[in-house]
């Protein structure tokens, strides 16, 4: 799944290290996410979204419009 | 979308961890087993060996390394070394002691009593006090993350658990093996033969079982990617113990291969699902 993960991260000036520890999980995972190796549950994508104020929608893209 | 140098430096870091940290735990065990080997063959029996001086001197030589690098500035790097050199000097005294209580019923056996065996233990406890007043000046927790990466509070915890974890699981194989008598063209870790005393084998099974509470602990508290790993290691793992096990019986029914070794299925189908984890955590 795309995303603008990485593009999010870097308008705020963070390093993965850094947005692991806002969304309490591993440098690994923000990691994976952002280069589209492993997606997010719901719960997680939820925390990504309020972190950034934006819609899931806005940031995740799955391809179908 | 480029990716920057700190992204390629922490992922490269990531890709380099797991395999350097299976060479070190692999050089430890290997160091562990001889050790062993040597104190309960050698030391606590017959004459004693120039291999088991050699084994103290130069566990005394990593002693002075400890403490000389309290002088180095703390990174990741020296406290990771520190942590395996104390677990390089640690082996030593719990082979002692293992060696000892399985050696007590042997012919050979001095005797505690002996003072090449009191000599022996009073070695190791020196070298060990030693170890340990090094770690407390080098102070290797000072070093234990760079500053400009912080850890969350739920990754701290996994790694602390799988750490633990990891270290008991050792100590249960030092048990096994320390404990079986070996026979000369066996190996008394993956040996069949009924040479493991009672206590010996409720103390490892206890051991294995605490263990196996903290990996589950650990995979509950974990996050959802470390999760998915796991999954995948388990996948990787459990698929090849279901294809070999089966697989080796019936060749073994049909006089092809001897019968199947239940702990060697197990420790390939570990060394599978390790893969499985680590391909997927750091892919």
């Amino acid at each position: 799944m795309n995303n603008r993960l990485k593009e999010l991260r870097a308008t705020r000036n963070w390093s993965q290290a850094e947005l692991a520890v806002q969304l309490d999980v591993s440098r690994q995972a923000v990691n994976a996410i952002e280069t589209g190796k492993h997606d997010p549950s719901l719960p997680l994508a939820f925390r990504i979204a309020r972190l950034f104020n934006l819609s899931i929608e806005e940031i995740f893209d799955d391809g179908h419009k | 979308m480029t990716a920057t140098s700190e992204d390629w430096g922490m992922n490269l870091r990531a890709q380099l961890k797991v395999p350097v940290l299976c060479m070190l735990l692999g050089f430890l065990t290997v160091y562990g087993l001889v050790v062993n080997g040597l104190l309960r063959l050698n030391t606590f029996r017959g004459p004693p060996g120039w291999q088991t001086s050699g084994a103290l001197a130069f566990n005394l030589l990593v002693v002075g390394a400890i403490w000389g690098m309290s002088r180095i500035k703390p990174s990741p790097a020296r406290a990771a070394l520190l942590l395996f050199m104390l677990g390089f000097i640690a082996l030593q005294p719990m082979g002692a002691v293992a060696a000892i209580l399985g050696n007590l019923n042997a012919n050979e056996f001095r005797g505690l009593g002996h003072w090449k065996t009191q000599g022996l233990i009073l070695a190791n406890a020196l070298i060990f006090a030693g170890a340990i007043a090094g770690m407390v000046r080098a102070k290797p927790w000072r070093g234990m993350k760079p500053p400009d990466e912080p850890v969350s509070p739920s990754t701290r915890r996994t790694n602390l658990l799988f750490g633990i974890s990891g270290l008991i699981s050792v100590v249960a194989a030092v048990v096994v093996f320390v404990g079986a008598r070996s026979n000369a063209g066996t190996n008394p870790l993956w040996s069949n033969t009924r040479n493991l005393s009672p206590v010996i084998a409720f103390a490892a099974i206890a051991i294995w079982l605490i263990a196996l509470a903290l990996a589950w602990w650990w995979y509950y508290s974990a996050d959802e990617h470390e999760r998915k790993a796991n999954d995948v290691g388990f996948l990787v793992g459990g698929g090849l113990f279901m294809a070999v096990t089966p697989a080796w019986w019936i060749a073994s029914r049909a006089g092809l291969l001897p019968p199947p070794d239940a702990m060697i299925i197990w420790y390939v189908s570990m060394v599978a699902m390790g893969i499985g984890w680590a391909w997927y955590r750091n892919r």
